[in-house]
C-alpha cells in the first residue's frame, strides 16, 4: 500500500491571499491585528519609499514574540484560527483571529517577507525566517519550498516584539491609500473610547499626525444629543437621551425600542451603541467651545457608526459612504429630527466571546447572518425610537412657539416704542410714524400667511373628507347604478326585444357614460392619497402622464375637451416620487379645465407635450383658453393668487414647488398656438 | 333554476354588501343568471359565517365591509375563508384601486375579482369559474404558486409596511407588504437581509397581483 497526502499548488497561495485581500492597506492592518493578539502595546507602521513600486513596509510591535514552535505550529500554519487556541490574551483581548490568510495576503505584498521575533519570557534569542515568494513560483507544490528559521543571541538592548518587513512591493502607497491606511490605523482600537485597550497603533506618516490631531480633538461634549443603548445578555434592550449637560431627555424600554418592530428579543451577544448627534449651526454652537466648523471636518472624517467587534474596529462600517444602519436614507424620508452620518458619530460595541458573529474571509465586514441582521435592527431601532421621542419634543417647542411668539413681538414692540420715546422730540413723529406704517404692513403679512395656512388646512381637510367618504359618497352609489342599469338593459332586451336599440339604448348608454365619469372623482382622490405613490424612487415620467390622463380622461371628455397628449419617444425617469409628478400633471390639467370653464371657451383644445434637452425633460401644458390675462406671469405662481372668483390660488404653487423640489423650474407664456396659456415644468432627469 | 359550473351546481348565491341598495343591485345579476339571491343582513362575523348561512353555492361579496359596523372584517378576508370552504366566490366594488389593498395572504385565495365598470351577469359565472378550478389546482400561469426565495429588502419605520424582493419574479424590484399579511410567528423575524420561502405566483404579470403563502424560514 502506498501512502498518499494532499497536496497544493504554489498556484493556492496566490488565490488564497491576494484575491481575498486585494488592497495595501487591508494587508498592514491584517499585520497590525496580529501584532494586537501579540498583546502588543505599541505598533509601528514604517512605509519606505513605498509611494511607489519597489518600496518595502516594516510593521514592529512590542508584543509576546514567538518561538521558533508557535512560528512553525502557528505563524507558517494557514487557515487555523488563533481562536481556537485561545479565548483571550493575558492581556484580556479575545483574538482578532484572521485564520492567517490576511497575513499571507500581507506577505505577498512584496516579493520578500523577512520576520524577525523575540520573545517577552524567553532565553534572549531573536528567530529570523525569510520567505522568498520566487521560490514558491517556481515550485510546483508549496511542500516542495523548505524554510529556514534562523536562531540568533538577541541584542540585550532590543526589546521583545515582532518585526515583519516586506520588501520590493509589487505596487506603491498611493496618497489616497496611506490616508485610508491612517485613518483605518487610528480608529482601529476605539480611540473614542475612555479605556482604548491599551493598544496604539503608529503609522510614520505625515498624514496619520493630522489625523491623529484630529481624532484626539473629541468634540463630544459639543454633541446636542447622546444616544445610549444596549443589548444584554438576555436580548432585552434599553436606551436613553441625554443632551449636552449630560442630562437625561428621554429613556427607553425594551417594549418602547421593539414596538414598530413588533420583535420580542434581539438574538445576539450584548450591544453597547453610543451616537453623538451634532447641529452642526452657528446658533448652537454660540455657547460651545468648540465652532462649528472644526466639529464639521471632524466629523467628516470620523462620522458616521463604527463597529467594534472585541475591541477591535470591523471595516467597512462608518467609513466614508458606508451607512449600515440606513441613517441617511431614513433621513430623506422622514427628514426632521434624523442624525445623518455628515452630523454625528457613533460606535457599536459588540463583545463576542461565542463567536456568534462570523467575519468575511476578505474582510469585508460581517456575514449578514440573522446575528448581525438583529444587531443591525437594534441599531435602527435605538435610532427610530430616538426619531420619535424628538418628533414629539419639536410638536411641544412649535406649539409653545405658537404662544410666546406674540408674546415676545408684544414685547419687542414696547421695547421700540420706549425707545422712540427717547429720541429727540424733532425727529420723534417721524420715527412713529415710520415705525406705525411697519406695524401696519407686517401685520398684513402676518394676517396673508394666516389666512393661506388656513386655506391649505381647509384644502386639506377637503381631502381627507374626500378620500374617507370616498366609498360612501362614490362608490356605493356607482356601484348600485352601474348593476342596475346593466339588469334594464339586460331585462328591456329581453322584454321588448328590437325597440331596445330604438327607445331605451340611448338612455342607457348616457347613464353609463356619466357613471364612468362620477367614478373618477372617487378613484383619484383615493389615488392621490396612496401611500406607494409618496416614496422616493424611480419614477418613469411618461408612464405617470399616461396614467394621469387615463384618469382624468372621462372628466376631460366630459367637459368636451379635445386632449392631445404628445409624448416624445423614450422612457424618460428621475428619483422622486410619483405623487409630485401627478401632482404636477393633475394641477395643469384642472388649472386648463377651469379656465375653459370661467372664459366659456367654445373650442376646447388641450395639448400636453414633452421633450427633452440635455438630460432636462421638459412638459408643456397649453390650452385653447382666454390665456393669462389680469396678472402678472410671474404672480400665477404665488399662493393664494387667482383670476377666478373661486379659485384656491394654490394649484399653479404646488406645481411651483413639486418642480423645485426635484431641482426643477416652471415657466409661463400668457398666449401660445393654441391661443390659452402654455405652461411649462423642467425637470433634471437621470434617463430616457 | 340551478347552473353548472365546472361540473358544480349553483342555485343559492350570498350577496354581502354593507349597503343594502348594493345587494339588491348584485342581485339583479344573480337573478338575471336564474339563480336564487340571497341578501346577508348582517352582521357578519368572519368565524361563523359559513356555518350559519349554509347551504351556500355560490358568493358575490364586496370589500368594503365594515364602515358601517355590518361586519367585523373585510370582504377580502371573507372571501378567503370561503375558498378554504370550496365556495366560489368573487371579490367586487366600485373602485379598482381597492383591490390593491388586499391582503397579500388573502390574495392567494380571491383568484377572482370585479371591478363595477364589468357589472355582467356573464363575468360572475366566469369568476366562479376560475375559482373552481383553482381549488382543484388548475391555475392559469400568471397565478400558479411557486415555492420562492423571498428577502426582506426593507422595513419602513412609522408604517406597517415592509418590502421584499422575490428574485425569480424579479432581481431587484422591491414589493410592498403589509405586516399583517406575514404569520404571527414570522413577524418578529422581518428584518431587512432577512430570507424566507413562501408560495409565489412568481408568473404574476405586476407585483401587485402577487400573493404570499405558506412561509417557512430560510
Amino acid at each position: 500500500m502506498k501512502r498518499a497526502h494532499l497536496r497544493f499548488s504554489s498556484e493556492i497561495l496566490r488565490r488564497l491571499g491576494e484575491e481575498l485581500n486585494p488592497s495595501l492597506e487591508k494587508g498592514v492592518l491584517e499585520l497590525v491585528k496580529n501584532a494586537y493578539d501579540a498583546d502588543a502595546r505599541h505598533c509601528v507602521v514604517e512605509l519606505l519609499e513605498a509611494e511607489r513600486p519597489g518600496g518595502a513596509v516594516v510593521v514592529t510591535d512590542d508584543g509576546d514574540g514567538m518561538s521558533v514552535d508557535e512560528i512553525v505550529n502557528g505563524w507558517l500554519v494557514l487557515g487555523r484560527s488563533k481562536k481556537i487556541e485561545a479565548a483571550t490574551t493575558p492581556l484580556g483581548r479575545t483574538p482578532a483571529g484572521s485564520k492567517g490568510l490576511g497575513r499571507l495576503a500581507a506577505l505577498r505584498m512584496g516579493s520578500k517577507a523577512l520576520l524577525k521575533t523575540r520573545e517577552r519570557i524567553g532565553e534572549g534569542e531573536e528567530h529570523r525566517l525569510l520567505i522568498d515568494w520566487a521560490r514558491f513560483d517556481a515550485a510546483d507544490v508549496v511542500e516542495d519550498v523548505v524554510l529556514h528559521i534562523e536562531t540568533s543571541q538577541r541584542d540585550p538592548e532590543v526589546r521583545n516584539g515582532t518585526e515583519v518587513r516586506v520588501d520590493n512591493l509589487k505596487s506603491g502607497f498611493g496618497r489616497m491609500s496611506v490616508k485610508r491606511l491612517a485613518r483605518e490605523l487610528i480608529l482601529l482600537a476605539d480611540p473614542f473610547g475612555d479605556d482604548p485597550s491599551g493598544f496604539r497603533p503608529d503609522l510614520k506618516a505625515e498624514e496619520y499626525r493630522d489625523l491623529e490631531a484630529l481624532v484626539q480633538a473629541r468634540y463630544f461634549q459639543d454633541a446636542e444629543y447622546h444616544l445610549e443603548a444596549a443589548v444584554d445578555s438576555n436580548g432585552l434592550a434599553r436606551a436613553s437621551v441625554k443632551d449636552w449637560k449630560g442630562h437625561t431627555l428621554f429613556a427607553a424600554c425594551h417594549e418602547d425600542l421593539v414596538r414598530a418592530r413588533g420583535k420580542r428579543k434581539y438574538e445576539c451577544p450584548p450591544v453597547l451603541f453610543n451616537l453623538w448627534v451634532f447641529i452642526l449651526n452657528q446658533q448652537t454652537f454660540s455657547t460651545r467651545r468648540s465652532s462649528v466648523s472644526e466639529v464639521r471636518e471632524w466629523l467628516r472624517e470620523f462620522g458616521g457608526v463604527h463597529f467594534y467587534y472585541n475591541g477591535l474596529r470591523v471595516s467597512p462600517y462608518g467609513n466614508p459612504g458606508n451607512d449600515w444602519l440606513e441613517m441617511n436614507l431614513r433621513r430623506v424620508r422622514s427628514p426632521e429630527e434624523r442624525p445623518s452620518t455628515n452630523t454625528s458619530i457613533g460606535r457599536v460595541e459588540v463583545g463576542d466571546a461565542g463567536d456568534l458573529l462570523v467575519q468575511k474571509t476578505d474582510r469585508s465586514g460581517f456575514i449578514e447572518d440573522e446575528v448581525f441582521l438583529d444587531i443591525r435592527a437594534f441599531g435602527q431601532d435605538a435610532l427610530d425610537w430616538m426619531a420619535r421621542r424628538r418628533l414629539v419634543e419639536a410638536e411641544k417647542r412649535r406649539d409653545e412657539e405658537r404662544v410666546e411668539a406674540p408674546k415676545r413681538s408684544g414685547a419687542a414692540a414696547a421695547q421700540v416704542e420706549q425707545a422712540i420715546g427717547r429720541a429727540p422730540g424733532d425727529v420723534r413723529p417721524n420715527i412713529e410714524k415710520a415705525f406705525q406704517r411697519y406695524e401696519k404692513s407686517r401685520d398684513r403679512e402676518v394676517r396673508a400667511l394666516q389666512k393661506e395656512v388656513q386655506l391649505y388646512r381647509t384644502l386639506s381637510t377637503a381631502g381627507i373628507t374626500a378620500v374617507t367618504f370616498a366609498h360612501e359618497s362614490s362608490g356605493s352609489s356607482i356601484k348600485v347604478i352601474s348593476h342596475s342599469v346593466e339588469a334594464i338593459a339586460r331585462r328591456a332586451k329581453q322584454l321588448v326585444g328590437d325597440s331596445y336599440d330604438k327607445f331605451l339604448r340611448g338612455p342607457v348608454e348616457s347613464i353609463r357614460t356619466a357613471v364612468e365619469s362620477v367614478s373618477v372623482l372617487g378613484a383619484a382622490t383615493l389615488r392621490l392619497v396612496n401611500h406607494e405613490k409618496r416614496r422616493y424612487a424611480r419614477v418613469d415620467l411618461h408612464s405617470v402622464i399616461e396614467d394621469s390622463v387615463a384618469l382624468y380622461g372621462p372628466f376631460v371628455r366630459g367637459r368636451d375637451v379635445d386632449l392631445d397628449v404628445s409624448l416624445f419617444d423614450g422612457a424618460p425617469y428621475l428619483r422622486g416620487s410619483e405623487a409630485a409628478i401627478e401632482a404636477i400633471v393633475a394641477n395643469l390639467l384642472t388649472n386648463s379645465l377651469a379656465a375653459f370653464e370661467d372664459a366659456g371657451t367654445r373650442k376646447r383644445v388641450l395639448r400636453i407635450e414633452t421633450s427633452i434637452t440635455s438630460n432636462r425633460w421638459i412638459l408643456r401644458v397649453e390650452d385653447s383658453g382666454p390665456g393669462i390675462v389680469g396678472i402678472g406671469l410671474d404672480e400665477i405662481w404665488l399662493p393664494g393668487r387667482s383670476t377666478r372668483r373661486n379659485g384656491t390660488g394654490l394649484g399653479l404653487t404646488i406645481v411651483r414647488d413639486a418642480a423645485r423640489d426635484l431641482g426643477g423650474s416652471v415657466s409661463a407664456v400668457a398666449h401660445g398656438e393654441l391661443g390659452g396659456a402654455v405652461l411649462g415644468v423642467e425637470l433634471p432627469i437621470l434617463g430616457s | 333554476m340551478t347552473m353548472q359550473v365546472e361540473g358544480r351546481t349553483i342555485e343559492r348565491v350570498l350577496i354581502v354588501d354593507d349597503d343594502p341598495r348594493a345587494r339588491t343591485a348584485y342581485g339583479y345579476s344573480v337573478e338575471d343568471l336564474g339563480l336564487e339571491a340571497l341578501s346577508v343582513e348582517g352582521p357578519v362575523e368572519s368565524d361563523n359565517f359559513f356555518e350559519e348561512l349554509r347551504p351556500t353555492d355560490a358568493l358575490v361579496c364586496d370589500y368594503h365591509l365594515r364602515a358601517r359596523n355590518y361586519s367585523t372584517c373585510e370582504g377580502d378576508e371573507l372571501l378567503n375563508g370561503c375558498f378554504k370552504e370550496a365556495i366560489p366566490g368573487v371579490l367586487c366594488s366600485a373602485l379598482a384601486d381597492v383591490f390593491g389593498k388586499i391582503r397579500r395572504d388573502y390574495l392567494r385565495c380571491i383568484p377572482a375579482r370585479l371591478a363595477s365598470d364589468r357589472p355582467d351577469a356573464d363575468a360572475l359565472v366566469e369568476a366562479w369559474r376560475t375559482c373552481i378550478l383553482e381549488m382543484r389546482g388548475e391555475f392559469e400561469p400568471k397565478r400558479r404558486p411557486w415555492r420562492a426565495l423571498v428577502r426582506v429588502a426593507d422595513v419602513e419605520p412609522g408604517t406597517r409596511n415592509i418590502y421584499v424582493v422575490v428574485p425569480a419574479f424579479h432581481p431587484r424590484q422591491k414589493i410592498p407588504l403589509d405586516r399583517d399579511s406575514v404569520p404571527d410567528w414570522l413577524q418578529p423575524l422581518v428584518s431587512p437581509g432577512r430570507r424566507f420561502h413562501a408560495q409565489v405566483n412568481i408568473g404574476a404579470d405586476c407585483h401587485e397581483e402577487m400573493f404570499f403563502d405558506s412561509w417557512e424560514d430560510s
